[in-house]
């Protein structure tokens, strides 16, 4: 078998595997390959030294297996131990960390503020629209009865359009009132939910 | 042999045979071939368990005109071995104990 057929028999069998983890295989086993026959061995005797490429590939799935598992619960494991240099380092670092965390989380507390802000000024607009048509009404029937038709007939049709068009912004207020509220709650959630799993660790 | 203390002793041998100056996987195999025979695929999960473990890095180097990946001891990986030749005293005494009380059995 020459290594070309090993290593195309190795990649068949180890289909399973991932994708990644193939390639690093199949990488490692053509440098050790290329470094026997480097050696002076033919490659023949290579490949015949290195096993059949089935068992290789059994054995190589039996290793990723424990393997695998070895590695899930390492992700838990990264809890963060303080050390005394780390609280030294934190206590040194103390002014910059509190001028930095206090300047972003004012510029955090004030973009949400301005979202709210935003929707206070939607619902403002919706008030003005409202004022504008009933205002507009008034003044366009006294301007009809005072003999102005035309004109009077022009306000209150801009009248109606401003009632109209306060509908859609009353709707639109609404929504985004509503998604604010609900995106905070969210928020709390999740960081209430933060801190109580730290508590549990 | 246990299988846990096999593993350690396996992790010990290849950071032993890179300790002297960065080898490559087929040297790891040939030098640790008086020692212990040890397979291709054995190697691979070892050399990956030290380096997550960032007891090695890896170099991929340039080599008559292919890759070859270079594994260097770091400075844990150094201080295993440290420890690990402490432990073995732990092993060798609990040995001691182990077979004296074999031949007072007897």
């Amino acid at each position: 078998m020459t290594k070309q057929e090993f290593l195309l028999q190795l990649n068949r069998a180890l289909t399973d595997l991932p994708q990644e983890e193939i390639e690093e295989r199949l990488t490692f086993y053509s440098e050790m390959i290329d470094d026997r026959i480097e050696e002076g061995l033919s490659e023949a005797e290579v490949i015949e030294g290195i096993g059949d490429p089935q068992d290789v590939a059994a054995q190589i799935k039996a290793d990723f297996a424990p393997n695998k598992e070895n590695k899930e619960p390492k992700k838990g494991k990264h809890k963060w131990h303080w050390g005394p240099w780390e609280i030294v380092l934190l206590i040194l670092a103390a002014p910059f960390i509190l001028s930095v965390g206090s300047g972003v989380l004012g510029s955090v507390i004030s973009v949400y503020a301005s979202v709210w802000a935003t929707i206070i000024s939607l619902w403002a607009c919706v008030a003005a629209l409202w004022g504008v048509a009933v205002g507009g009404i008034i003044a366009g029937l006294g301007m009809i009865f005072t003999g102005a038709a035309i004109p009077g007939l022009a306000v209150i049709a801009l009248a109606i359009f401003s009632a109209g068009f306060s509908i859609f912004m009353f709707f639109a207020a609404h929504l985004a009132g509503k998604w604010t509220v609900i995106l905070t709650k969210k928020f709390f959630v999740w960081l209430i939910g933060k801190f109580k799993h730290r508590g549990e660790e | 042999m246990d299988i846990q203390l096999k593993r350690g002793l396996l992790d010990v041998c290849v950071l032993a045979s890179i300790r002297g100056g960065d080898s490559y996987g087929y040297k790891i195999i040939k030098d640790m071939k008086p020692y212990m025979e040890m397979s291709e695929s054995t190697l691979y999960t070892i050399l990956k368990r030290l380096e997550s473990s960032n007891m090695l890095t890896v170099k991929t180097v340039e080599h008559d005109g292919r890759l070859r990946k270079y594994y260097h001891i770091t400075g844990s990986g150094l201080q295993r071995i440290e420890d690990f030749k402490e432990e073995w005293k732990e092993i060798v005494s609990i040995y001691r104990f182990v077979t004296r009380e074999d031949s007072g059995n007897d």
